[in-house]
């Protein structure tokens, strides 16, 4: 479904969420506490009858974002309209009524569901919550939902655990069906599932929207599951949107490099393929401490190369992991191959090229690196390391190797219609970037 | 070949209208017997429990006992008239001018002899467990009540309320339980209801900080979020979703308690701080006679006096551990059950 002339039903502004960390009492009176920064000013927009998907990994905020949009969290900052009504500033009664409108779909169907209340008791609840109905009435209303759902009237006097996963999930959506939604959040509704019940449940989702004309938002970190399902999809890297827009265009390049790993890493069933998979190198980062600039620019193969220096990419990537790596590192072992079968070696005793060798042999780097001005800093740096002046060895590759992903926080730059990707490779600032090249 | 995604579809996830939903793989005819509610299940449990029935039958007989001892008259009309007490527990014998002395010793007249003021033993202690069944089962209930309220609403909202709530429980645990309703009964006098306010006052506590704990661990279940993003108020959610699922341990806890609290009047009994002198209450009448223990009249030890109320304390208390021990078991065991079935609720 297609943007319908109407405004979006759903408006989300600047949606933000910070947590506390190690947040005793006495950590704040100290001022020791840190901000977990769970989600940072994300804007979207849904249109009534279409499906939005939103995909990450997991600890990108996926969930917070989703919670947040019903209040389940209270948002720190940003406003949140339905209707043009902004639910972060209605009242607690005004919210509950709002509930009858937005539903959510829990991503655990073994978790969600009240293991002491039968199906019945569970999916009739909402129905007593908003005194939609009762006795007679309620009775049949639930028989209705359950089959609308494909279950059967006859296991209203059933419990929870007397059904399978599919099955439950189908219980949880009957229930979010019950107050006759508008929109439903739908946080990850299959990924507890199995992948021969997963594209049922899609299905039955697909269906109902048509049926009952919902808007959804799917909530994934699968990219098949949101390929599926969605009309447009937001990609979402730590607390940040990265690429949004209409689902053929981000599944298509131009890409945000975060989004074309994610894709990458789809296995695709035809033997005749031979797209790359495409390895990030490190963990998410923490949000407790996001990475300046872009978010991404620890991982990202295509980090940008400052003016004037021109070496292949994958080196660049390996010099800025090495550089990484440092700042946190205070020891030989952080930065150097680890050798099979040896063990408590002491890498002070090596010899300056045996180290060089080991370094380079962590970070994948030539024996001598593209570029000739790169290749010195690196070797000053390796003497550094090897006179085991860590600080030292931090500067000379903080001064020499800044990409200006580092520096400047990319906003969402328009590449297309309706098709937005945050990275600066897209900046016009940036035309003609080295990185083209590789 | 090709770099281009997608030429092969999975079908399974082309959206067509699906005719035949799930067909319930896992559905059988036999499965179709009727669903059990969680307390037929446990019921079914406990009744295979053979010392756990034993104490409830043992139960029932002494409050059936003890109800029928004596008529009960509510405002002039008599609502039990049936008495199985041979003689009236507050009658000195010889006084009504029956021919009997103090400290007889059990006979077919007086199964259980005659005290030091000729008082029928065994009308005593059948009556007696009016005031020790009744204490216990009240004392109980109320500190059971108030506690579920208050260990419910400091565990669910936490924070600052939490905190609140949980230095006044210190308060109250930072004195010895028996100590402070010893306390509180010299303060208010002796008497049956101040029995049971001294008990209440100190029993809630552990009850508020069980269920708490319980609470803490319950409301992290999707389903509470669930219910709330229903719409759902938050005493609907307390008491529908979140106390259902943390009351197990408080209901054994509190089937085990009231042996505790029994002995605990009678402790206080014991002490000379329960019922006036003369009531019948099992722990009165062991300290009305203790002095029998070393030395009776005549060099004789009337063991009955005190061996016959000790029994009956002893009898219901352990009949009341068995019956904790049961619920425990049958609770414990269906939680299991639906690990076994549902695979990980
Ligand atoms: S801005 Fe730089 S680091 Fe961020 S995605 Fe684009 S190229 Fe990668």
């Amino acid at each position: 479904m297609a943007k319908t002339a109407d405004g979006p039903i759903l408006e989300v502004e600047n949606l933000t969420k910070y947590y506390e960390s190690g947040g005793g009492l006495v950590d704040t009176l100290l001022g020791r506490s840190q901000e977990v920064k769970a989600l940072d000013g994300v804007d979207l927009e849904l249109y009534p009858g279409e499906t939005l998907g939103i995909v990450g990994e997991s600890g990108c905020g996926k969930t917070t974002l989703a919670r947040s949009l019903l209040r389940l969290i209270e948002p720190t900052a940003g406003t949140v309209r339905y209707e043009g009504e902004d639910l972060t500033a209605a009242s607690d009664d005004r919210l509950r009524a709002l509930r009858k409108d937005i539903q959510y779909i829990f991503q655990d169907p073994f978790a969600s569901l009240n293991p002491r209340l039968t199906v019945g008791d569970i999916v009739g609840e909402p129905l007593d919550i908003h005194d939609i109905a009762e006795g007679e009435a309620r009775a049949d209303r639930v028989s209705d939902l359950l089959e609308t759902v494909g279950l059967n009237q006859r296991h209203a006097h059933r419990y929870p655990h007397e059904f399978s996963g599919g099955q439950r999930q189908r219980i949880g959506i009957a229930r979010a069906l019950a107050v006759d939604p508008e929109v439903i959040v739908c946080d990850e509704p299959v990924s507890a599932l199995d992948v021969s019940v997963q594209a049922q449940i899609l299905n039955l989702l697909a269906d109902l929207q048509s049926e009952f004309g919902l808007s959804y938002i799917v909530i994934a970190h699968d990219l098949s599951v949101v390929e599926h399902i969605a009309d447009r999809v937001g990609v979402l890297y730590l607390g940040e949107f990265a690429e949004v827009g209409p689902t053929e265009d981000v599944f298509q390049p131009p890409y945000h490099p975060y989004a074309e790993a994610l894709l990458s890493a789809i296995p695709e069933p035809d033997p005749g393929w031979e797209g790359d998979r495409i390895f990030l190198s490190g963990d998410v980062p923490s949000p407790l401490n996001p990475p300046s600039g872009c978010r991404f620019h620890t991982r990202c193969p295509k980090v940008i190369q400052p003016k004037g220096t021109d070496m292949a990419q994958s080196e660049w990537r390996s010099l800025m992991d090495l550089k990484q790596r440092l700042r946190k590192a205070d020891s030989l072992e952080a930065v150097t191959a680890v050798r099979e079968g040896v063990e408590d070696e002491d890498l002070r005793q090596l010899s300056r090229s045996a180290l060089e060798a080991r370094v380079r042999d962590e970070f994948g780097l030539p024996e001598t690196v593209g570029d000739r001005e790169a290749e010195e800093v690196f070797g000053t740096a390796l003497d550094h390391l090897y006179d085991g002046a860590f600080e030292a060895a931090r500067t000379a590759l903080n001064d020499a190797f800044e990409s200006p992903c580092e520096r400047t926080d990319p906003e969402l730059f328009d590449v297309g219609d309706d098709h937005r990707i945050a990275c600066l490779l897209y900046d016009d600032a940036y035309p003609e970037t080295p990185t083209r090249r590789s | 070949m090709s770099t281009d995604r997608g030429r092969i579809r999975i079908t399974g996830f082309d959206a067509d209208r699906v005719e035949s939903r799930e067909p319930l793989s896992d559905w059988t005819e036999t499965r179709d017997t009727e669903t059990e509610g969680r307390w037929t299940r446990a019921w079914r449990e406990f009744r295979r429990n053979r010392s756990a029935m034993l104490g409830l039958y043992i139960v029932i007989a002494m409050s059936l006992l003890a109800l029928f001892a004596r008529p009960i008259t509510i405002a002039g009309v008599t609502v039990q008239p049936i008495s199985l007490a041979p003689y009236d527990p507050g009658a000195i014998l010889y006084a009504q001018g029956l021919d009997v002395s103090a400290y007889e010793a059990p006979s077919l007249a007086h199964p259980f002899g005659t005290d030091g003021s000729a008082r029928d033993v065994f009308s005593r202690v059948l009556y007696g467990g009016r005031f020790s069944l009744s204490i216990g089962f009240i004392v109980v209930l109320v500190t059971a009540a108030i506690g579920l309220v208050y260990g419910a609403v400091a565990g669910y909202y936490g924070g600052r309320v939490d905190e609140v709530m949980m230095r006044l429980l210190d308060l109250i645990f930072a004195f010895p339980g028996l100590l402070l309703a010893l306390i509180i009964v010299a303060v208010l006098g002796k008497g049956y209801w101040e029995l049971v306010l001294a008990f209440t006052a100190i029993g809630w506590a552990g009850y508020a900080r069980l269920i708490r704990g319980e609470i803490l661990k319950v409301k992290e279940n999707e389903y509470v979020l669930a219910a709330k993003a229903l719409g759902a108020r938050d005493r609907r959610v307390i008491f529908r979703h979140v106390v259902p699922n943390a009351i197990a341990p408080l209901i054994v806890q509190a089937s085990l308690s009231i042996g505790t609290v029994v002995i605990g009047v009678a402790a206080l009994g014991f002490l000379g701080l329960g019922l006036p002198p003369s009531s019948a209450e099992w722990g009165t009448m062991l300290d009305q006679t203790r002095q029998t223990i070393v030395q009776g009249p005549g060099g004789s030890i009337p063991w009955w006096v005190t061996v016959f109320p000790g029994g009956a304390i002893f009898l219901f208390v352990m009949s009341m551990n068995l019956i904790g021990d049961g619920i425990n078991d049958a609770l414990d065991a269906q939680e299991g059950e639906d690990v076994a079935r549902g695979g990980e609720v």
